[in-house]
């Protein structure tokens, strides 16, 4: 941690906890024709070392927008990313790009919904898992090599040998994603950041990928941000989670007590609108209304239009995060429940 | 005993697969290979099953919308697989299908209104464009959408609209059976229970048959009353769905309910995990085709294609394990 430090330039005032991730009132804002829209609006959460946090939310919420950010992957001249990002203390936001290449993908890699878009058609999955370990360590070419079938081993992709020869079109989408993993772990990384790594893969492949990534948590100890809108794979695999909705986080609490006791109304109608296989309802109890568009709703509470107890103070304020015993929540019904 | 609306028996559909240089055909893709069963009038079959088994394909194949190889699809006692171009036509007022990606099956450049107009007067539903337009605004009404939607375009809708309209489409000229190929895959969860929802208040007053096309077991759970669960293009189980449930009998069918994910911390079940991909279609293993990824499998597997058991009424398993005949363990 410490030669990190030493070693940066852009360090500013660093963060003293044992966060690995510290994101501080991020905002990030969209031109659109000749105004801004926001996507993310004053987000804050810390990642500890080793821990699995799962970002959830719909489409629109924001989830993979601040994922990007962290990444330094929002194009200048298209957004604006406000706020501060810090990596073991290291500020992230605003470092040149030359520097943020030598974070991406040693420091903190990525894993995409779509392998297929995400891996080079026309390079073999040999030379595109070798060229992360080569950009990032100066080691010799049958080091490499070497490397990269250990890491294909360790992703379970039966004769790598034969694989790192092989292109992307010639393997299955849950190989593809597997790859996809070797590649993000391949310089050891201490943040990953997965972003619907399972949704485009079917169940029983899903399983296999969720299994996998369990494995290699406790192998590594890294730790996971896990961007999705499946509760099933939040429940199955995260230690904590933060939900979104329309570019705020809305609450936030450990994974046992967001399930058992959802404070926000969003949460809970979340939970109770998908179908469980364990549990048998006649009928789902939806939220009403639809996702509304960004920049539609600019004063009061986002989610009040949709939502079965909101009040008047709902439509003329937006509620702050309030500290409840086990979880945060961004919701009006709690503010006289605040702890400390 | 309910009357059977739909009665598919031994189904198949074929695709050729060209090559070589003259483009002849080399061999054959079975999308559908062999799908039976009977679906009595205000039921749900859900098929479900993983991408590439034929669960789409058979829904096509049934409306004809894809011509099946061989095999019988009666609808009420009446063959469609040999219909003429003008019975059909009457037929595809009785069949619909909703499509699942409603941005692709709505005309971008054409209003609402007139879209779902379209249905009507192709099949000279109503006496006048005036008569069609109120048909229209109660259509709008019974799938939850506003009457000022009649006058906008498709881009203006949320996806979670874009299937309401989707579904007043099928609905318009008052079908029997709606075919829904992954309707609510594409939505967002709290938008894919308003939908399911829909479709069961549809259910309810329109008496309206379904087959529910979809690969989460736990959305065909929730609305069907009949399941098949779909394989590399074989029906491998066949139940009411309080028994596959109490009782998942083919391997296959206990990996995947084991491989969904429970939206509860608490809940740790014990996991089959499969090992490797979906064999491709065009060459699919030989015997039963789940043999490579089977923990249960037999030498018996790998030779001789396994033939439907009946292992308590109604309730249909294709696997060795059951057939008295290769299996003496049991």
């Amino acid at each position: 941690m410490a030669s990190l430090q030493e070693k940066t330039i852009g360090k500013q005032d660093s963060d003293v906890s044992e966060n690995l991730l510290s994101v501080k009132g991020l905002n990030v804002k969209f031109k659109s024709d000749n105004t801004k829209v926001t996507a993310v609006n004053n987000v804050s959460f810390q990642l500890k070392e080793g821990e699995t946090v799962a970002l959830v939310g719909e489409s629109g919420s924001g989830k993979s927008v601040t994922s990007l950010s962290i990444m330094g992957l929002i194009p200048k001249h298209a957004g604006f990313v406000d706020g501060s990002i810090q990596l073991l203390g290291q500020q992230l936001n605003g470092l040149p790009a030359k520097q943020m290449r030598t974070i991406r993908g040693r420091e903190i890699s990525m894993i995409f919904q779509e392998p297929m878009t995400s891996l080079n058609p026309v390079h073999k999955i040999g030379d595109q898992i070798g060229k992360v370990i080569r950009l990032h360590e100066n080691i010799k070419k049958e080091e490499i090599t070497k490397r990269t079938i250990e890491m294909l081993v360790k992703v379970g992709i039966p004769r790598p040998d034969k694989i790192i020869k092989e292109y992307p079109h010639q393997l299955s989408g849950g190989m593809r994603q597997r790859v996809m993993i070797a590649m993000a772990m391949a310089c050891n990384p201490k943040l990953l950041i997965a972003d619907e790594p399972t949704t485009a893969l079917d169940v029983t492949i899903q399983a296999q990928i969720l299994d996998l990534m369990n494995d290699l948590k406790k192998q590594y100890s890294t730790t996971i941000l896990l961007i999705t809108h499946d509760l099933g794979v939040v429940a199955e695999i995260a230690d904590r989670v933060m939900v979104m909705y329309y570019g705020q986080i809305v609450e936030e609490a450990d994974v046992y007590t967001l399930f058992k006791s959802p404070k926000h109304p969003y949460t809970a109608g979340l939970i109770n609108s998908i179908p469980n296989l364990e549990e048998m309802k006649s009928r789902l109890d939806p939220i009403t209304g639809n996702v509304p568009n960004m920049g539609e709703i600019t004063v009061g509470c986002p989610f009040r239009t949709r939502c079965n107890h909101a009040k008047d103070i709902c439509s003329v304020k937006n509620p702050p995060l309030f500290k409840l015993e086990n979880q945060t929540v961004r919701c009006w019904l709690h503010e006289n429940k605040e702890v400390g | 005993m309910k009357n059977a609306l739909l009665e598919v028996a031994d189904l198949k559909t074929y695709f050729p697969v060209k090559g070589g240089l003259l483009k002849n055909t080399k061999e054959y893709l079975k999308a559908v290979d062999g799908i039976s069963f009977t679906l009595e009038e205000g039921d749900t079959l859900g098929l479900v099953g993983e991408s590439g088994c034929g669960k789409s394909t058979t829904g096509r194949s049934i409306l004809r919308l894809i011509e099946p190889t061989e095999g019988s699809v009666k609808y009420r006692g009446a063959e469609v697989t040999s219909m003429g171009k003008k019975e059909l036509r009457k037929l595809r007022k009785e069949m619909q299908i909703v499509f699942q990606d409603p941005y692709a099956s709505l005309n971008p450049r054409k209003q609402v209104g007139s879209i779902i107009e379209e249905a009507l007067s192709t099949h000279g539903i109503g006496r006048d464009s005036n008569e069609r337009k109120g048909m229209v605004l109660d259509l709008l009404e019974k799938v939850g959408l506003n009457a000022t939607a009649y006058e906008r375009y498709p881009h203006e809708f949320s996806g979670g609209q874009r299937q309401r309209i989707g579904i007043a489409r099928a609905i318009a000229v008052n079908p029997s059976l709606i075919i829904a190929d992954e309707p609510v895959s594409a939505l967002d969860v709290s938008i894919q229970a308003q939908i399911l929802n829909l479709f069961q208040d549809l259910q309810d007053s329109m008496g309206l048959t379904y087959i529910f096309i979809a690969h989460d077991l736990s959305v065909v759970k929730h609305i069907s009353d009949k399941i098949g669960v779909m394989y590399l293009g074989r029906m491998v189980e066949l139940a009411s769905k309080d028994d596959l449930f109490a009782r998942p009998s083919h391997p296959y069918t206990q990996a995947l309910m084991s491989a969904v994910p429970v939206p509860d911390p608490t809940i740790k079940k014990e996991r089959i995990i499969l090992t490797g991909d979906v064999p491709n279609p065009s060459n699919p293993p030989t015997g039963c085709t789940f043999h490579p990824r089977c923990r249960s499998c037999m030498e018996i597997c790998a030779e001789i294609a396994p033939k439907p058991v009946e292992i308590s009424p109604g309730h249909v398993v294709s696997c060795h394990l059951y057939d008295p005949e290769y299996n003496c363990a049991t």
